[in-house]
């Protein structure tokens, strides 16, 4: 049923449009203006044009944080599309003490960043050893310093950072379960179907939409990532675990460049475009295919 | 009707809760002048309000014994209104970040911490500091201040805007009981002694150094370039004016890759705490840090535990430039007072704090930066006599990097050198890129 007075819903709407705007549009074209300058903080901004996007081409460890960012992405959103969506097919399977499950999956959530990376950073430490090298020496092998390693630290970080966020998709994932009719269900019983193919052929099918909804948020969040590679590693050793908006983060306000960090910014939100795009086309051919 | 009213006043309603929180409150210029409210004050009534941003630990020192004598200042003026807070970030990286955000939208406290780096020259440029050159002659105590703890916190423009707390030297602190159960009779005297001794105490099965933070691995790439060129490598090369591919640069570079194998493992994601409680714990048999760590390394009396011992930096030739004696030594980091906080009564504050503030760091284990009166100096412990003398004994103080180079280039550098110590770059590929990153902030 459509409104009778068209404005109604606009007004209505006012609040939350002038609160978007205010802390999403108005920082972005702000940030877009300092882009074009030179500027430490301290004193005028200087006016240089496209200098700060040429400079982007030509910087080795933007491109170096790009790859650490690309494999981030790939492997964080496999990692947490996996996990979320594992942990919500046990929960829809487990009767008793589900809800205690659903906590205990999810607390790595809502425990700070802070925390969960001091946690880890004392567990994989060798000297003073912590809980994984310990094992490791218990199992015989020699203990890895995986932080500084730089291979491993890369995958490490990711891993943490999927460790803390995949409670979160698998709430969402088991909402959507838990939304689809249980006649369908019976249905498919009734038809012989058992209980991978109920999953295969039912289930998994039905909550495509909110499939392609949580790789959005997972593309995106991890193109953004920032926090656990900052505390646990601060990009190190050398560039190693560097992701793009860390770089950002130490260009503007380490290295007092907010003109060259304000064009970082926006490279960051191009490639977050760029890359839902990729993602909301594989969505449309996918509901083409059907 | 009535609805389209009724909706219009919804509206209305929700647009004025959320405006009611964006009135701005009146700036707290803070110093004395104004109240809290913005008030003027009435003639008559004193007041002085520092905030003090420190990048120093809450539990150092110098904060306790400066908080010290705030209070006693408090008491001794009963008819000021008087507040002292402070606010320790002790981690350096996000310290220097909530600093940068606050001058840049012009909201720096009444104090605040900064090394005498090119960043914060630009601040003295924009008018953000006041002189401290200017305040000690003011105040007739320029005297009263150690010659370290004045000059480490200069300029390259010669200008002093820096107050100082502390007057440290830095030195290899060793375990004394893994030095004999290894064999190792004397304190290392050279670069090359120093090399067999880590290699000797790794051989035995214990860790030579102790590793962890910022600026402790730029100490030790600092080292050699030192002794072959006293300061003018350093000062030259961030200039840009010398290349870190000269032979000081390499050779530097290259002793810092000799030393990779006698860190503790993983030092390269351990905290500066992590540095100093695995060598206070007996984990490690070395540690180069500066006499600030003194607090945690000392027994109740002031001297160091019978446990460790400390050699200063090494000699690394017989041509070097500089004198076995000559070392690293430096006042810390140094406050600044916002300029247009200074008045009377900061002036009378800071006069006061100077003049007591020696006893009051020296309660604390800490060696302050204003020298100590005669009494208080024969009470002090061996440890702090000694230190006294070397600081005196210095004739050369070797510069920073992290200080001297330009601010920008201190996360690469440290990046750049975290690689070099982890073998995946060259000495000629490390000389190559820092030119490279030297030469792009120095446009």
């Amino acid at each position: 049923m459509k409104p009778k007075y068209k404005l109604e819903p606009w007004l209505f709407s006012l609040p939350a449009i002038l609160v978007y705007i205010g802390i999403v549009i108005f920082p972005l074209i702000w940030s877009i203006s300092y882009s074009f300058t030179d500027w430490s903080g301290i004193g005028n901004k200087a006016f240089i044009g496209f200098d700060n996007y040429i400079r982007l081409f030509s910087d080795k460890t933007l491109w170096t944080a790009f790859r650490n960012n690309l494999f981030f992405m790939v492997v964080g959103t496999a990692f947490q599309l996996i996990a979320g969506l594992v942990m919500a097919i046990l929960l829809t399977n487990i009767t008793k003490g589900s809800n205690i499950l659903r906590v205990v999956y999810f607390i790595p959530c809502i425990i700070s960043s802070m925390a969960i990376c001091k946690i880890f950073e004392k567990m994989l430490s060798v000297q003073p050893l912590g809980v994984i090298p310990a094992i490791m020496k218990l199992m015989g092998m020699e203990p890895i310093a995986f932080l500084s390693d730089y291979n491993l630290s890369l995958i490490w970080v990711t891993l943490i950072d999927g460790y803390k966020f995949c409670g979160l998709y698998m709430v969402i994932f088991y909402s959507a379960f838990m939304n689809i009719s249980k006649d369908v269900v019976e249905a498919a019983y009734l038809d012989g179907c058992n209980w991978f193919q109920q999953y295969r052929y039912i289930k998994l099918p039905l909550i495509k939409n909110i499939f392609f909804v949580v790789l959005v948020i997972l593309v995106n969040g991890t193109l953004k990532g920032f926090d656990v590679s900052y505390i646990l590693t601060s990009g190190g050793p050398g560039n190693a675990t560097e992701l793009v908006a860390t770089y950002m983060y130490k260009t503007a306000f380490s290295m007092s460049n907010f003109g060259y960090g304000s064009a970082l910014a926006v490279f960051i939100l191009l490639e977050s475009l760029v890359a839902v795009g990729i993602v909301r086309l594989f969505e449309a051919r996918s509901h083409k295919n059907e | 009707m009535k609805k389209k009213v009724l909706g219009i006043l919804l509206v209305f309603t929700m647009l004025a809760g959320l405006l009611t929180g964006c009135g701005k409150e009146p700036a707290n210029t803070g110093g004395s002048g104004t109240s809290a409210s913005g008030e003027e004050k009435a003639s008559g009534d004193r007041t002085l309000h520092i905030n003090w941003l420190s990048a120093r630990n809450a539990d150092e020192a110098v904060i306790k014994a400066i908080k010290d004598v705030a209070a006693s200042y408090k008491e001794e003026n009963p008819d000021l209104d008087f507040s002292f807070e402070t606010e320790n970030i002790s981690d350096r990286s996000s310290y220097l970040q909530k600093l940068k955000i606050l001058a840049a939208s012009d909201e720096l406290p009444e104090w605040y911490d900064s090394d005498p780096d090119t960043w914060f020259a630009d601040l003295v440029k924009a008018g953000k500091a006041y002189s401290i050159e200017d305040l000690y002659n003011e105040l007739g105590v320029s005297d009263k201040i150690f010659t370290i703890s004045k000059e480490y916190a200069r300029l390259s423009s010669g200008e002093l805007n820096l107050m100082t707390f502390q007057c440290n030297t830095e030195y290899f602190f060793y375990n004394k009981k893994m030095f004999q159960d290894a064999g190792i009779t004397s304190a290392p005297g050279t670069y090359e002694e120093f090399l067999k001794d880590c290699q000797i105490l790794k051989d035995k099965g214990y860790t030579p150094l102790s590793m962890g933070g910022d600026w402790p691995i730029l100490r030790y790439f600092a080292m050699v370039p030192f002794r072959l060129t006293g300061n003018d490598y350093i000062m030259n090369s961030t200039a840009g004016k010398a290349s870190f591919t000269e032979a000081a640069g390499i050779e530097g570079a290259e002793f810092m890759q000799n030393l990779s194998p006698y860190f503790q493992t993983g030092w390269s994601s351990a905290d500066y705490d992590t540095m100093v409680d695995l060598f206070a714990s007996g984990q490690t048999a070395m540690l180069y840090n500066g006499t600030w760590v003194l607090a945690d390394l000392s027994d109740e009396n002031g001297n160091l535990k019978e446990d460790f011992g400390y050699f200063t930096m090494p000699v690394y030739s017989d041509d070097d430039a500089t004198a076995s004696t000559d070392y690293f030594a430096n006042s810390g980091i140094g406050t600044a007072v916002r300029s247009d906080s200074m008045d009377e009564e900061m002036k009378s504050f800071i006069h006061y704090l100077i003049d007591h503030y020696a006893k009051a760091s020296l309660s604390y284990n800490n060696l302050p930066s204003v020298m100590p009166d005669d009494e208080t100096m024969s009470k002090l412990s061996d440890s702090y006599q000694q230190i006294i003398k070397d600081v005196s004994g210095v004739k050369t103080y070797a510069k920073c990097w992290d200080v001297v180079i330009n601010s920008a280039s201190v996360e690469p550098l440290e990046k750049e050198t975290t690689s070099l110590v982890l073998g995946h770059t060259t000495p000629q590929e490390w000389a190559k890129n820092m030119d490279e990153i030297v030469a792009s902030e120095n446009k």
